[in-house]
């Protein structure tokens, strides 16, 4: 190494060093200059108790590992700014999230922590950008809504993932779409607005809220209608029906005709 | 009698004497024919007799579970009668009357039938009784008759000097399958070019399947789909090609050129007619993009021009070229540019 190469070097190093101490000293006059220039209190705290609630909520109930501490997302999970609240109260509601492990579906659990809490981080995550909010109707709203029209838009719009009955069924590589027998009026809606998972989102330009009521109306009917046969099968079809009958019917039949034949 | 069955006479027709010369004889081969029949032994029956070894008090507990069996079809009997008249069908025990009625019924006859098997099994005399198969062919003289009836039946229609008798007779039945043949006519017509179009066309507005509304740009989220049809045409069969999937993708997703130049704003159109056995599919993954067909699991990519990544489906579905007309409204450019629905002879 001749000393011509190494006084460039030495001259480079210390070009490097230098942009390096102006861009600290410009962020630190920046720093100062904000601090000096924001209203006071307004980093940390907002106008909303429950927003604040929310956001220590949020860490406690360890959201913050997968989606980052402002809920900026990560690689295991997706950023929060504007799903809305609908999608918080939607997850947190149905057990869903926290997630217990990662799979190809976060399955129904008991929530784990209580409804005002939920809300609280819902009101925390909507505060972070503008999202779909929590549907507000009541049981008096989706009982008049008309079954008929909701069992059509049923059997359009969500039969096929979800079965004529409700029942669920298969998706690929191991996805599959819930029953909604344990789903909540609100869920279903929140459901139909946010499209958790893999489900579609209907947003109310092309389901109106007077549909999505029916829809509710149209599933939470079917699930207090009685099996007239006195047994579902889970109502899922015909597979399940032959299933049985062949095996349990002709099965039986089988049994006692061999009772019949057979020396005394 | 022989136990062993006795083997098949041969067959005599066309080498014996002509029916004519045999008339004579043949009311007494019929009377001799009658006669070994009447000893051909016919449901001769054996009886052997064999004693049931029983314990004491066998008899008497076979006897009550057969009173048993009658008694639970019985109360079973009375059962159905009580659920028909007490239960109200609209009341919340409604939902039980069928299964009342039914089960009720199923046990009435499963106990008169268990009774009945019982008593057969336990209380009837165990005796074994044999019957002898009897022969399975006619005896020699009946089969001689029938054909000799048949042959001089045939002589007395003379067709050979009846001729105008047996051109008739000839065309009427030369005729007869003519009917059939036409009915195959039936099978038509020809779908000729059906196949190949759809009821799109240009300037065609995508409008929902149930609500038939217009679609507007935003009506559908990012992650939406809607199931669309051609808007004022409601005939079945005419729009039995027609219905098409529109999803919306966020900006970035889709990863097909000819796909996002097809399309208008990240909203695509695709068949919904599965190209494989065509099915209607709309079992969409919006993270994934997949659209499951529920009939064979034939999976499309639908950020990837619907390109199929699973399942026995041998094409990709085909896309629908949309913009938006003067008032924002979806409107096809066309018709598809290539036949929708599973593959068919002539498709080429």
């Amino acid at each position: 190494m001749t000393p011509s190469t190494f006084a460039r070097r030495l001259t480079s190093r210390r070009r490097q060093l230098a942009s390096a101490a102006i861009v600290a000293v410009a962020l630190g006059l920046l720093g100062m200059l904000y601090a000096a220039l924001a209203p006071r209190g307004s980093a940390s705290t907002s106008a909303d108790p429950a927003v604040d609630e929310g956001r220590a909520l949020f860490t406690k109930l360890s959201c913050a590992s997968c989606h980052g501490l402002n809920a900026e997302g990560g690689e295991r999970a997706p950023s929060l700014v504007g799903v809305g609240a609908a999608a918080v109260d939607f997850q947190m509601g149905t057990g869903r999230m926290p997630l217990q492990q990662h799979g190809p579906e976060a399955p129904r659990k008991r929530p784990v922590t209580s409804e005002a809490n939920i809300l609280k981080v819902a009101a925390y995550v909507a505060s972070l950008g503008p999202g779909p909010a929590i549907p507000q109707f009541s049981s008096a709203d989706w009982q008049k809504a008309d079954t008929a029209f909701g069992g059509a838009l049923f059997r359009t719009n969500c039969a096929q993932c979800h079965n004529f009955a409700g029942s669920g069924g298969e998706l690929t590589y191991g996805k599959y779409a819930p029953t909604l027998s344990d789903a909540t009026p609100r869920q279903i809606y929140e459901a139909m607005i946010t499209g958790p998972e893999n489900m579609p989102v209907f947003g109310d330009k092309q389901l109106t809220p007077p549909q999505k009521l029916a829809i509710i109306n149209y599933v939470r009917t079917i699930k207090t209608q009685a099996d007239p046969g006195g047994v579902g099968l889970g109502r899922v079809g015909p597979v399940t029906e032959t299933v049985v009958g062949w095996l349990v019917g002709i099965g039986v039949l089988v049994i006692v005709t061999i009772w019949i034949g057979a020396r005394a | 009698m022989s136990d062993e069955p006795k083997a098949r006479q041969a067959r005599k027709i066309g080498r014996r004497t002509p029916v004519a010369e045999q008339s004579g004889q043949t009311s007494m081969t019929m009377a001799a024919a009658a006669d070994e029949h009447a000893t051909d032994g016919h449901g001769e029956f054996a009886i052997k007799h064999v004693d049931r070894d029983e314990q004491p008090g066998e008899a008497t507990f076979a006897e009550l579970q057969v009173a048993a069996c009658f008694a639970v079809a019985a109360l079973a009997v009375v059962g159905f009668i009580v659920s028909y008249l007490m239960i109200d069908p609209r009341a919340a025990i409604g939902r039980y009357m069928n299964f009342a009625l039914g089960g009720t019924l199923a046990i009435a006859l499963l106990g008169l039938g268990a009774g009945f098997i019982l008593w057969a099994k336990k209380i009837l005399p165990p005796d074994k009784v044999i019957q002898q198969r009897h022969d399975f062919f006619s005896p020699e003289e009946e089969e001689i008759v029938a054909e000799d009836t048949f042959l001089k039946g045939v002589a007395d229609m003379g067709l050979g000097t009846h001729k105008i008798l047996r051109r008739t007779l000839l065309g009427a039945a030369g005729l007869l399958p003519l009917p059939a043949v036409l009915l195959l006519r039936d099978l038509g017509p020809l779908p000729r070019t059906d196949l190949r179009h759809t009821a799109w066309g240009k300037n065609v507005r995508l409008v929902d399947v149930e609500s038939q509304q217009p679609i507007k740009i935003g009506d559908v989220e990012i992650g939406g789909i809607v199931t669309v049809m051609p808007e004022g045409h409601t005939d079945p069969d005419e729009n039995a090609l027609s219905p098409t999937i529109l999803i919306r993708f966020a900006p970035g997703q889709i990863r097909s050129k000819k796909e996002l130049a097809w399309g208008h704003e990240d909203h695509v159109a695709y068949s919904k007619i599965c190209s494989h056995a065509g099915c209607p599919i709309s079992l969409y993954e919006q993270q994934t993009h997949h659209l499951l067909c529920p009939c064979h699991q034939s999976t499309f990519d639908m950020a990837n021009d619907a390109n199929v990544i699973f399942g026995p489906a041998a094409r990709r579905l085909p896309q629908l070229k949309i913009t938006v007309d003067s008032e924002g409204y979806f409107i096809a450019e066309g018709d598809y540019s290539q036949p929708v629905g599973p593959s068919f002879w002539e498709r080429g």
